[in-house]
């Protein structure tokens, strides 16, 4: 086992000269360590900020690349779905993109199934005399 | 064996004299090594590079 230091010969001195030297040392590292660390993580919290701004930029972008025609039906359909009232929107956008039955959106709205179907239809021929308006 | 022939052994590159200061100076640098409160093995690693840099360059 090793001996308790006293400082007093030659060799213990070294030793406390090394020991000295070393603490400062890895003090030294240390501190080097933490703070590339933290560079480290900020760097890393822009990338993300850049990633994140790149696919929005990449949407737009595919946005942009549709053929004309589809992009101003596009516009259009959303005028006229912001032109008709919530619940024929729900009913109509339920129907066509989540490809649920009238049964069910009846269930769910405490309606028949003819007044559910009543809806859809209706928002269907609001939705296409939108559309007309805003192509003449 | 002095502490001052172990480390004249060790800066002439004997792996065995290298690896008793290593031993000897574990509690310095586990602690050197624990950042927040947590034993970070990077650092440590990094420490133990240091430790034999130390050796290289330390001058009496």
């Amino acid at each position: 086992m090793w001996q308790k230091n006293s400082g007093k010969s030659e060799s213990e001195i070294l030793q406390n000269l090394f020991t000295a030297y070393l603490t400062t040392s890895v003090k030294r590292r240390r501190d080097a360590y933490i703070q590339q660390a933290v560079r480290i993580q900020q760097m890393e919290s822009v990338e993300d900020d850049i990633q994140y701004i790149q696919e929005q930029e990449a949407e737009e972008d595919m946005f942009r690349g549709l053929p004309l025609p589809m992009q101003l039906e596009d516009s259009a359909l959303l005028y006229a779905l912001k032109g008709i009232n919530e619940r024929e929107r729900h009913v109509f956008l339920a129907r066509v993109l989540d490809e649920r039955s009238f049964e069910s959106l009846a269930e769910e709205m405490g309606l028949g199934y003819k007044g559910v179907a009543t809806i859809y239809y209706r928002a269907v021929g609001k939705i296409k005399k939108k559309m007309k308006e805003l192509r003449k | 064996m002095s502490f001052k022939e172990i480390l004249l052994r060790a800066k002439s590159g004997e792996g065995s004299a290298v690896i008793i200061l290593l031993e000897m100076y574990k509690p310095l640098l586990v602690k050197g090594a624990i950042i927040g409160g947590r034993f970070d093995e990077d650092l440590y690693q990094e420490l133990c590079i240091t430790l034999i840099k130390c050796i290289k360059l330390f001058r009496f």
